[in-house]
């Protein structure tokens, strides 16, 4: 199961979505901001409650309007997962 | 006009640029600076809160429900300023709070009152910056401005203890007649510590309207002297060319038919000591509570500031010397009532600026020029 680092914000910030590092010391004078889409913001906001993947996969297909294959959406959720792992935001 | 020395370069918000200017475009708010006391443990001479250094007039749980509030409206980068804000006993509780928001968080401070606890809560969670206020290059000075003993050291010490934990650092300056031969005594202390330094002659009345500080001001022949060497240094660096104006800025400056040609109210606003949202600084007269009025009201007032169109008397209309000029409205508005104000005085720097930059006199005569008005 993929958790949350407790150094890891989310924020909605006027219509657009970041994922914040509160400890990052701006070393090399650079401040990061990275931007998700507000599907992954809702993914990261439902992993804020300690959900697994299945039962994150289970929420997000009750809340999408068209079809989609369940099966799809999982791959997709756990390579946003990975991605964020790589990026340090969860381990 | 661009500013004319040191600059802390900072390359942040590290996302596409059309996100911030698609920002800008739509007016969304996304910097406050916020005066969180007027309490200061210092006393200097030039402060224009020099009479206001009374109780804090914000609790605790009043900063939080603003900084909430801020958190809602999209506000990214906070500065926390003061008074001098390590005086309150609760300022690490809000700052971590802020922090844990999710704010990019810099700090203005006299830098006298920072620990190594603070410093130890500052590794964990960085500021954007410390921005530091330096009074000297020496105790006797620094005496003289704070009417406090001892903290030159002080200051100087904890810029580098600080440093040295790897939090961003700066130092910046407002010269005094008294602090004029140290520019380069606090140069020299900036470098050593490895970390950048401005300094400004820009010294303002209190927000009382009292005008005391002004007579510790630099005359305008030494601020513009300085200015110009700069400038010169700027060119022999190879940092700027030497006559090249940006013909467009001043053009578009002398085309502008709104008495304010600045960016007052459109992404950022100021919250006062008392929770009041203020369209900017200068414009403290014309702040509304926070605290009592919805914040959408008041961002929705604030936008007749970049709306007033200018008279037809109105003076920068169509001024060559605006683009050079740092004359504000909204001062011109607080002291005498009226925006569009302009007494001759306040216009000379701009137009010995002008004259200087374009070419159309030499350094010596700008000089004299300035010196004739001191």
């Amino acid at each position: 199961m993929f958790r949350i680092r407790e150094n890891i914000v989310a924020r909605k910030i006027h219509n657009s979505y970041f994922l914040i590092d509160i400890e990052q010391n701006y070393s090399s004078d650079k401040c990061i901001l990275f931007e998700i889409n507000e599907v992954g913001y809702c993914i990261w906001k439902l992993m804020e409650r300690c959900l697994d993947i299945d039962e994150i996969v289970n929420e997000l297909y009750e809340k999408v309007d068209r079809e989609v294959d369940k099966n799809i959406l999982t791959k997709d959720v756990k390579e946003y997962m990975l991605g964020l792992m790589q990026e340090g935001f969860v381990e | 006009m661009e500013e004319i020395n040191e600059k802390v370069h900072f390359d942040i918000l590290n996302f596409d640029k059309t996100k911030r200017e698609e920002w800008v475009r739509q007016r969304n708010p996304f910097s406050v600076l916020f005066e969180l006391t007027p309490v200061c443990n210092f006393n200097c001479i030039h402060c224009y809160m020099q009479n206001t250094h009374i109780d804090n007039k914000l609790s605790y749980e009043d900063i939080i429900h603003i900084i909430d509030i801020l958190y809602e409206k999209g506000i990214v980068f906070l500065t926390f300023t003061g008074g001098e804000i390590f005086t309150r006993n609760d300022f690490i509780d809000i700052y971590v709070y802020t922090k844990k928001r999710g704010f990019l968080v810099e700090l203005f401070t006299n830098g006298s009152l920072i620990t190594d606890d603070i410093i130890e809560v500052f590794r964990k969670y960085p500021p954007l910056l410390v921005d530091i206020s330096l009074y000297g290059d020496n105790e006797e000075t620094y005496f003289q401005i704070t009417k406090v003993n001892g903290m030159y050291s002080k200051v100087v010490d904890n810029c580098r203890k600080l440093t040295e934990a790897g939090i961003r650092v700066a130092l910046k300056s407002p010269i005094l007649q008294m602090t004029l031969n140290e520019i380069g005594g606090m140069k020299k202390i900036a470098e050593k510590i490895g970390i950048p330094f401005v300094y400004s002659f820009d010294i303002t009345p209190t927000i009382d309207k009292c005008y005391e500080p002004l007579n510790y001001q630099v005359n305008l022949d030494v601020s513009l002297k300085h200015e110009f060497n700069n400038y010169y240094e700027q060119v022999y660096k190879g940092e700027r060319k030497l006559g090249e104006i940006d013909i467009k800025e001043i053009d578009k400056l002398m085309q502008c038919e709104y008495v304010y040609a600045c960016n007052v109210a459109k992404n950022s606003f100021i919250i006062d000591y008392k929770g009041n949202m203020l369209p900017c600084m200068k414009l403290r007269h014309k702040g509304k509570s926070l605290l009592k009025e919805p914040f959408d009201r008041i961002w929705d007032e604030f936008k007749i500031y970049g709306e007033i169109r200018a008279s037809e008397n109105y003076k920068c209309k169509k001024c060559k010397s605006r683009y050079f000029c740092d004359i504000c409205p909204g001062e011109m508005d607080y002291i005498y009532g009226d925006a569009e104000k302009r007494p001759n005085v306040v216009c000379l720097p701009a137009e010995i600026r002008r004259k200087f930059y374009t070419g159309e006199i030499a350094f010596e005569e700008a000089i004299k020029e300035a010196s004739l008005n001191n």
